[in-house]
């Protein structure tokens, strides 16, 4: 293999007839007088040779029947192509309809938040600390404001 | 246009003439074209994919790929390149999706099978048949892809670069470094 001429892409080239005019008359020039270009010129004849005998594989069925036969789906779009904005109608208002309900039960229960809890105030937090011995709340051991 | 009868003999209109028929209905015309050119794509995809069953299933991908993007087809390249770019493409993703695209090194104990081992000329053919479609394999796939565009189709350069998407000067260049890699697996064996 030729791997220090810097022709190597004008050989593949012009073994391809792909170098026009000037181009090819200056490689021809050069190709009369590399050893380099001309062996690997010949290796490359070699490999086309080679190529030429590859088998000839064919598919052994009609593809026009087959596919004939099976009914084609027209394209299909990627998905985010078949979005359309539409789509995000039902959505809103889906979404909308949650908030809003959202925002009447919050505002329900902070109205709620100012009223006052009648709720009676515990004997355990009574101002009398524990260990004070009392027989009851009816037996006059508070004073009743207290109880 | 009658459908129920035949408007001309398929086979002595050009793919071009071909695609404007089926373009204004005539959908026969489809048939015709995927007769003329299933083989020859399906050669490109078995010796790029290496594997028949993949190679059977891309070309009929290929063909159905075609035949929903055939209305839009315009004459500015040739069927034939069109219809590549589109096996080439399918092969593509197929390949890396699967993860079936191997750089493989070559290896002195690949095994190849002895390029002597038959005298006669007709078996020598087949040995090198094989070596080269062995070698091909061993090659990375931008290299496979543009020696059998090349070499097996006989594409020009600008029909190259039209179905892989390259200038003309990257084609060249690229051929010629898929041509050194292919002679440098092959070293000796042919």
């Amino acid at each position: 293999m030729n791997s220090h001429c810097k022709k190597t892409e004008d050989v593949s080239a012009y073994l391809d007839g792909e170098l026009k005019g000037a181009t090819q008359l200056r490689f021809e020039t050069h190709l009369a007088g590399c050893a380099g270009c001309q062996s690997m010129m010949a290796e490359l004849q070699r490999l086309r040779t080679c190529f030429r005998s590859l088998p000839e594989a064919d598919m052994g069925v009609d593809l026009a029947a087959v596919l004939r036969a099976r009914p084609i789906a027209p394209p299909s779009r990627a998905a985010w192509l078949r979005f359309s904005w539409w789509q995000l109608v039902p959505l809103s208002f889906t979404a909308a309809a949650t908030l809003s309900l959202g925002v009447f039960l919050g505002s329900s229960l902070l109205d709620r938040h100012d009223t006052k809890l009648d709720v009676p105030e515990l004997a355990m937090f009574d101002l009398v600390p524990p260990g004070s011995v009392c027989i009851g709340f009816f037996a006059g051991c508070y004073p009743p404001e207290e109880i | 246009m009658n459908h129920s009868e035949p408007c001309c003999d398929w086979t002595q209109l050009q793919d071009h003439e071909c695609v404007a028929l089926f373009q204004r209905g005539e959908r026969r015309a489809f048939a015709e074209l995927v007769r003329r050119h299933q083989n020859r794509v399906f050669r490109f995809l078995l010796r790029l994919t290496g594997c028949r069953e993949e190679a059977m299933e891309l070309t009929q991908d290929t063909m159905i790929k075609a035949l929903r993007a055939l209305d839009g087809w315009r004459p500015d390249a040739g069927f034939a390149t069109w219809l590549f770019r589109i096996a080439n493409n399918a092969a593509t993703d197929r390949l890396r999706r699967r993860k079936l695209v191997r750089y493989v090194q070559f290896e002195d104990d690949a095994d190849f099978p002895d390029p002597a081992a038959g005298p006669e000329e007709t078996l020598q053919s087949v040995q090198r048949a094989r070596l080269l479609q062995a070698a091909l394999l061993k090659l990375r796939e931008e290299h496979r892809q543009v020696l059998l565009l090349r070499e097996v189709e006989e594409m020009s350069y600008a029909e190259i670069g039209e179905v892989l998407g390259l200038q003309e000067g990257t084609v060249k260049s690229r051929l010629a470094r898929a041509r050194l890699a292919l002679l440098e697996v092959c070293k000796g064996r042919f």
